[in-house]
Order: structure tokens, then sequence, then C-alpha cells
């Protein structure tokens, strides 16, 4: 069979399957054993299971749950609210103060955890009734807040990075870099927007902030998050010095976060602790399950030799690159819809790498095209996560306002990928200062 | 032609490495003999991991694998001896021991295995130091350390260095930090690594090497059973003129890896027979020792491999 | 997006709450949630019933053990994840601070990892924290959504049990050849390969304690209320 209409044929199998409510891991693991029972019968089965443990051999993997770990140890304690009311006390007498705090708030959770709904949920929690409270539009407290949310995986440390870095064989500490800037710039268009918006809407007053704080009452709050800005900043000197891999940061930010936790935020009862260790199985082993699964349905894939055929077709295809880049973005976009982007990005980067490359992209700025479009999936219907966080957060902001709200956004996110298409080095210039040429 | 034979190949290099060329000399060679035999390369890891291919390649699921040998230790203990210090000392001694008794005793144990030798090839490799020029062991204590391969790591703890295991690609950032005082790759890996941007002196592998790992090009004993004898033939002669592009490039990498060191400005440290037979006193003590414990006939082998001389 | 009117608001598990709720279960903090357009079962909830209430009959009383199984491997896997964070501590202490070997710590913690995720498998599929798509389900009538339920369950057993047959077959083998890993530490493959038949044979199990709830309608399809959409 032409390798080409194979592809569709696992193409339309596994939106199939994955659409059943079966879990997407299984899913996953459900096709690929289909095909390979179909196309190689029934004599490789025995090697599956190898080849699942092989896809999890690797010291990079590692990275991942530490981050969580981390992520989750600052989730479950009150640091998210305080770094908001520092922001908050500090940000007050700046036009648009509190939208401009609670964007930069999630910023800053951001850089210690490597997910988005993490820092939506986080920051969220004070943020959306304080901003209505003074008077902001529900649309821009729910619609800022769930945008900020996804700098989570632009801003590094990030999970989708590193699941990149690990499918693309590409340095993580290099894809943490190219995501700095890009993560700074979609801040301050979220922030331009913002501002915008709550100006537009005849706001002024929320806009420029009233409440005025004393020196006494901003000082005496900072103590609260240092111990945090701290760590971020040691991991991030770790990371970008070079110091360790990012899993050696992440093991031991995952325990200076847990010790600082339990010293300042008296986190040491066993439930808490649990709580904190329960949290960050669940989505460990959720998200290990799918880079197992996306291994071997990338294995599968390699092997009825569908993943060398699309690599060709598309270079075959003589358009001009950019055609092709718009393109590569569409069905991203389509793909980030409806699947989590770890899914995403283990089963198309191995096929769309070679492409990119061959077409004259950096395989570093593309990381970040990428993560950009996963974020939007992340604020889209139908199956947008940060949308349902801010829904549990604040349940009585009709729905259709957080959409209404988040959707500007996701035209802040394009136009980001827009300029980052004119000026790539955005992404490139940091990896190239700090690390140097490849 | 249309109803040939497709054999699947893999390896974890990527197709600009020597074993990918070698892989695809074969593969050249075998479609223009016209015996209805095509080999089907996946580099760089794209269908097996490195450590993946082993348990495939026995089954007959896998056709062929360009594999550092000794990658098969945890399963054939023997093959431990293809990446042990100081047993090879030269390209010439590789030779004369791809053709001994020795060798014949591995691809005996291979075949049991399941698997077939189709071509032999060593590279070699050597030590680099940001701290002095590494040529005794006592040049080693004290010193953090990156190794390739188990039994060089046993080696290298017994003079006296600490040992930290990490892929070579991780060398290069962890000398810049000083994390890592030295380093045991290949010629190869020393040079695409720009480890000479990092160090003050080079060990290369010349007529003393410490460092040779053995990576042939392997196959299926199923999928060789099931051949003709047309196409047995044909990829007998493809690996004839894959192993004479084997040794010859293994040789060109040791000797640009030294002028890419000399022209960075970084001293070039040449092992005496003496050195030589120090770190293989150490080796003995050591890696051998320990080979010996953990391999039945474990003595009778490696006196067969140190008696290629 | 079916919930705007929803007026179960999803329970989020907020740094504030949880000294109050420890036990309150839906964490947000995955990528990809199970998609929460209506209420799901809490299984904290399911879990509080088997505990108030004694079991009923035999079939609650075999759920009752599957899901006890299940949270002990929770429970295992959250202190795998735990100690290999340790260990990363103790190699970059040994390698950074002390600068002495460190030879085993690296494979240690690879294969503390692959064990977590392999024995955490059944208790976060009992806690519902393998994301799933269910959009379909969610259109679907009562009864053809009972049917795609059924299904997706019974392949999921196939799976597991699949993945759960052949990692024992690996197991068997890795021990009779006495394979090691090609570490100086040189562990014997068949202790972390047991993590395979482990995890994946328990995931079996409570697969089919879920299958087993569904249709003796102690569960709904999907975990989906009966007039959701
Ligand atoms: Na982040
Ligand atoms: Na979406």
């Amino acid at each position: 069979m032409d390798p080409l209409i194979l592809a569709a044929i696992v193409g339309i199998a596994t939106t199939l399957v994955l659409f059943s409510g079966i879990p997407v891991g299984i899913g996953l693991l459900l096709v690929s054993v289909g095909f390979i029972i179909a196309f190689d019968g029934t004599g490789s089965l025995p090697l599956l299971p190898e080849i699942l443990f092989g896809k999890l051999e690797s010291f990079e993997v590692l990275a991942i749950p530490m981050f969580i770990l981390m992520g989750a140890v600052v989730a479950c304690s009150r640091a998210g609210g305080d770094l908001y009311s520092v922001l908050d006390r500090w940000l007050t007498r700046v036009p648009g103060g509190l939208v401009i705090s609670n964007l930069g708030a999630c910023a800053i959770f951001s850089a210690l955890s490597g997910s988005s709904p993490a820092t939506c949920a986080a920051i969220g929690k004070m943020g959306i009734p304080a901003m209505r409270e003074r008077g902001f539009p529900d649309t821009v407290a729910a619609g800022s807040i769930a945008a900020g949310g996804t700098l989570g995986i632009l801003i590094p440390p990030s999970v989708t990075m590193i699941v990149y870095g690990i499918s693309t064989e590409t340095s993580i500490g290099r894809l943490f870099l190219a995501g700095l800037l890009p993560g700074l710039l979609v801040t301050a268009l979220f922030m331009a927007w913002s501002l915008y918006s709550t100006w537009r809407q005849g706001n002024a007053k929320a806009a420029l902030g009233s409440i005025k704080y004393s020196w006494k009452e901003k000082f005496e709050i900072l103590p609260r998050v240092l111990p945090f800005l701290v760590i971020i900043a040691a991991v991030l000197f770790a990371l970008y010095g070079g110091v360790a891999t990012p899993s050696e940061t992440a093991g031991v930010g995952a325990l200076f976060c847990l010790i600082t936790a339990m010293i300042v935020y008296r986190m040491w009862k066993p439930g808490q602790l649990w709580t904190v260790m329960r949290d960050t199985t669940k989505e460990s082993v959720m998200i290990l399950l799918i880079i197992g699964a996306a291994g071997l349905f990338s294995y599968m894939l390699s092997s009825l030799f569908i993943t060398q055929s699309i690599a060709q077709w598309i270079s075959e295809l003589d358009v001009n690159r950019w055609v092709l880049m718009g393109f590569i973005n569409v069905f991203l976009l389509i793909c980030g819809f409806f699947l989590p982007p770890v899914a995403v990005i283990l089963m198309s980067a191995p096929i769309l790498l070679p492409v990119i490359i061959n077409a004259g992209f950096d395989p570093y700025w593309f990381a970040v095209i990428l993560t950009i479009n996963m974020e939007i999936g992340l604020i889209t219907p139908p199956v947008g996560l940060n949308l349902y966080v801010i829904n549990g957060i604040a349940p009585d902001i009709r729905l259709q306002s957080i959409l209404r709200g988040a959707f500007p956004y996701v035209l802040c996110m394009i136009t980001a990928i827009v300029i980052l298409c004119f000026f790539p080095q955005i992404a490139t210039w940091l990896p190239e200062t700090v690390i140097g040429g490849r | 032609s249309a109803n040939a034979e497709t054999l699947k190949l893999s390896h974890q290099w990527s197709t600009s490495d020597v074993r990918h060329k070698v892989a695809q000399i074969i593969a050249d060679e075998v479609k223009a003999a016209d015996v209805d035999l095509d080999i089907q390369i996946f580099p760089s890891g794209s269908l097996f991991k490195a450590k993946e291919q082993w348990t495939p390649m026995t089954r007959g699921q896998l056709d062929m694998i360009v594999l550092p040998l000794a990658y098969a230790g945890g399963r054939i203990p023997a093959t431990n001896l293809t990446l042990m210090p100081a047993l090879v000392k030269n390209h010439d001694h590789a030779n004369r021991i791809n053709e001994s008794p020795f060798m014949d005793k591995i691809e005996e144990l291979l075949n049991e295995e399941g698997v077939v030798t189709v071509a032999k090839g060593w590279l070699a490799g050597g030590f680099a130091s940001a701290k002095g020029c590494i040529h005794k062991p006592d040049d080693v204590k004290g010193l953090q350390i990156r190794a390739a391969g188990k039994s060089f790591e046993q080696m290298l703890q017994g003079a006296g260095a600490s040992i930290a295991a990490m892929p070579s690609s991780e060398i290069y950032p962890a000398m810049q930090t000083g994390v890592l005082d030295a380093a045991n790759t290949s010629s190869a890996s020393f040079v695409s690594y720009r480890i000479y941007e990092q160090v003050k002196c080079y060990t290369p592998a010349a007529e003393n090497a410490l460092w040779f790992m053995y990576q042939p090009v392997l196959m299926s004993k199923k999928t060789y059973d099931k051949l003709n004898d047309a196409q047995k033939d044909a990829l007998a002669a493809a690996a004839k003129k894959a192993e004479a592009y084997y040794t010859e490039e293994g040789r060109k990498q040791d000797s640009d890896s030294v002028q890419v060191f000399k022209d960075a400005g970084v001293e070039i440290a040449d092992l005496t027979d003496e050195d030589f037979a120090a770190w293989q006193e150490i080796a003995k003590k050591t890696s051998y020792a320990k080979f010996v414990e953990e391999t039945p006939n474990g003595q009778e082998l490696l006196d067969m491999a140190l008696a290629v001389k | 997006m079916s919930n705007a009117t929803s007026p179960h608001p999803l329970p989020i598990d907020l740094p504030d709450d949880f000294a109050q709720t420890p036990r309150a279960s839906h964490s947000v903090k995955s990528d990809m949630p199970p998609p929460p357009d209506v209420e799901p079962i809490d299984p904290n909830d399911t879990r509080q019933m088997v505990r108030d209430m004694p079991p009923k009959g035999p079939i609650d009383a075999v759920i009752a053990v599957i899901h006890f199984v299940s949270r002990t491997c929770g429970v295992l896997s959250a202190a795998m994840f735990a100690i290999a964070m340790l260990i990363i501590c103790q190699l970059v202490f040994m390698r950074y601070v002390l600068n002495d070997s460190t030879v085993w710590q690296t494979e240690a913690v690879i294969f503390l990892m692959i064990g977590a995720t392999l024995v955490g498998l059944p208790y976060v599929q009992l806690l519902r924290g393998h994301v799933n798509v269910d959009l379909l389900p969610l259109y679907l009538k009562r009864g053809a959504r009972m049917t795609l339920a059924i299904m997706t369950l019974l392949l999921g057993m196939a799976i597991s049990g699949l993945f759960g047959f052949y990692g024992f077959e690996l197991v068997l083998e890795a021990f009779d050849g006495g394979w090691l890993s090609e570490t100086i530490w040189a562990v014997p493959l068949w202790k972390p390969f047991s993590a395979l038949p482990i995890g994946f044979g328990l995931l079996f199990m409570q697969f089919f304690a879920d299958f087993l709830a569904l249709i003796t309608r102690r569960a709904t399809p999907f975990d989906l209320r009966h007039d959701a959409f």
C-alpha cells in the first residue's frame, strides 16, 4: 500500500479512536497495536512492552515529573496569591495596575511552573475576584487570567519544551532560553490588549488604579514571596549557566521548593504533603504514559514508513517556505483545538522537524511557534483547559464571557507568531548569546 | 526490482556518520548486484532506539543493525570484551583481532543468540583533559572524568578518578562549567562536540590506544538463513567493500581529530609502551577482573583476546 | 461547550482550601484534564461511599478491593517519584559538591521514574486522571453512550491485558537470560521490567472494576450525568 494512503488511514483511525472518549495514552497504544498487527503480524507484539519501556528510559524525561513536582508544591501553597498581592501593592499606580499585575504574576509564576492550568488557577483564584471588585469587565478579568495562564508552557521551564527536546533530540536548555523572550513578548501583547480594552470600555478609573498602599504595606509583604523568587533565580542560574542538566536542576529545585513551602507556608502536615505528591503523581503518570504511548505510535509510523513518506511528500511539494509554515501552523492549531499539547508535539514533531530544517527554519524558533500554537489550544473550545479552570474559579462568569474575553488574546498570540516570523531573532538571539552558535 | 525482498536496517547515528555510510555502501552494493534484495536504512534511531534494537534482531523482527556490540553486554557478557581498555592497541591490531580465534568465538556466541556478523569494524577514541596531559594512570587521580563504557569507568575509578556518567553531548557544557575535568570518548565525538575548545591536552588514539570499540554490521540469523546463495554472496561482497571503507575512515577520524586539536592549540600527548602497560596493569586489576568474575568462561575468553599479538 | 450554565462548578483544589478539604480531588494542574464539561463523579465521593457504607454484595466487595489496590499503587508511585527526587539531589551533591563518583544514580532514578509511571497507571485511572476527549460521548444519546463506554473499557482491558501479558513474558525472559543493565551498577533487568506486568495488570483490574461498576449501573458511562448535554 502507498504509505501516504496508509498515512491517511492511520490519521482517520487515530481521530476516531481518540474521539471515543478512551484515555489518550491507551488510545495511542490501541492504534499502534492495531496497525502493527495488521501490517507486521502478531510476531512483533512481544516486543511492544520493551519498546514502551525504552521510550521512557531517558534521564531527560525525568525533568518532567520533577518540574511538575516543583509546580505542584508552589501551586498547593499560598505563593500564587502572595505573588499577586505583592505585584498589586507595587504596581497599583501604574495605569491598569491590576490587570498588569495579574499578567505579571502569571508570567512570574510561569517561571516556576511548567504547566499552564497551574499558573491559571494559582493567580486567578485571587486575581479574578479582585479585578471584578474594582470594576474591570468580566471579559477582561476572566480572559486575561485564562490567557496569562498559557504563559506557563512558553516561559521556561516548560513541560512541552522538554517533550519537544526529547522527541527531536534538541537541547532542552537551549529550548528554554528560546522561549524566554517570546514569552515576554506575548506577556507584553497581553498587557497592551488588556489596557486597551479596559480603556475602550470607558472604565478609566479601573484602568488607572485607585487604591494606594503605604511603603510599609509594600515592604511588609515582600518576605512572603522572597524565598520563591530566590528559587526561581537559582533555577534560572543553574539552567542557563549550564551548571546542571534540566533534570538535575528540576530535582534540586523541587526539593528546595518543598523545604521552603514547609518552612514559609508551614506545609508539613502529611495531608498537605500528600496533596502535593498526589497531584504530582496524577499529572506525571498521565503525561509519561502519553510519552511512552506516543513513542510506540511513532515507532509504528516509522516502521510502516509513514513518517519518512510524509516528510518526503511535504519536502517535494515545492511550495514557498512561508506557505508551508502557514499550513503547518493551521495543522497545529487544529490539533491543539482537540488534543493535549504533549500528544500533539510527540506525534507531529518527528515528522515536522526534518521538513522544518529542510525548509531552512531554525528548530528552536519552531519550538516556540509550536508552543504558542499549543497555548492557543488551551483557551479555545472545544477542549480548552484554561477555560474550564476559570469556569471553576469564577462559576458566576458566564462561559460565553470567558470565551469572548479570551478570544482577543488568541489574536495576540497569532500576532506574536507573525512577529516571530518577521523577527526570528526574538527566539534565537538569547540562546545564541548565552550558549553560543551550534 | 519490484518484488525484491526488503530488509530493515536500523542504527542510531545521523546520515553523515561513518557508520551510516558503511551501511549505505552495503545497501548500494547489494542493490547493484541485482539479487532481489533491498536494504532500507532507518538512521538516527528513527525505528528503534540504540539499546532497543537487540531483542527484535534476535527474533527476526528487525533484519540488520549497526551496533556497538558492547551494548549487548547485559545479555551476552562476553561482548563486554569488545569495549575493554588496553585490549586493542591500534587499527592494525584490530584487523588482526577480526581474523582471530577470539572473534570466531564471539561469532559463535552471537550465532547462538540468533545473530550473524555481516561486516566488522572498530572505531577508536582517546582522552582529553582540562587539567593536564593524561599519560599514566596517576594523571587521572582526583579528576572528575566521563568515560565511554563501564569497563573504562571501572579502570579509571581504579586509577583514582571520580566518574560522572553522562552522554557525550553533555561533555562540552560540563567542562565549560568545570563540573568535568576530563573525558573519554571517540575521536569523532571529540571533534563534533568541539571538545578542543575546552581542554588543554588531548591523548588521541595512535600507536598505543586505550579505547577501541567494536561496532559491526549485524544481521538477524532468521533473515540470513532465508537468503538464497546469490543474495548471500552479494552481501559478502558488499561487506568486504564496506569493511575496507570502515577501517580506512576509522584511521582517518583519529588523524583528523589530532589535526583539529593541534589547530586549536591543544597539546597532544602520545602513550608510550610503558604508559600502555601501566594502564593495562590497572585494567587487569579492575575491569578485566570484574569481567572474569561475571562472565562464564571469562578467563578463557580474555586469554584468547590477549593472545592476539 | 455545554456547561455554560452548569449548576455544578468544577471543584478546584486550591491552596487555601486544602486544609479544610484535604480530600478535594480535582486538581487542575494538568495540561490535559478530563474535559470537565459536565460534572464528573468525584472519585473521592465514590471512595467515601465505599468507606462509609460496608460492601453490600460481592460486586461491591470486588470493586472495593480493586480500588484499594489501585490506591496502594498510587502511594507506591508517589513514593517512587519522591525517592527519585531525593536521589537526584544526592547525585548533585556527590558530583558538584563532593566531586565524587556518581555511577548508579542516573540509572536508579530512570528506573524509579518508569516504575512510578507504570505502577501509578491504575491509581490515575481510578482518579480519572488519564486525559480523554469526550466530545463524542457528550453528543451521544444514553444508549449509544453506554455502548461506547463499554467498548472503550473493553478495549482498555484488551490493551492493558496485552501489555501486561507480554510484559510478564519479558520479565521471564530477562530473568532466565540473566540480562543486566549495561552500567557498572549492572541491575538485573527483570526487576525494572516487572513494573510492566504489575502496572498494566493492575490497570486491567481497575478497568475491570470500572466495567463492573458501569454494567451494574453503579457508575454512569464516562461518569457523565444522565442529563448531560
Ligand atoms: Na513555565
Ligand atoms: Na482547545
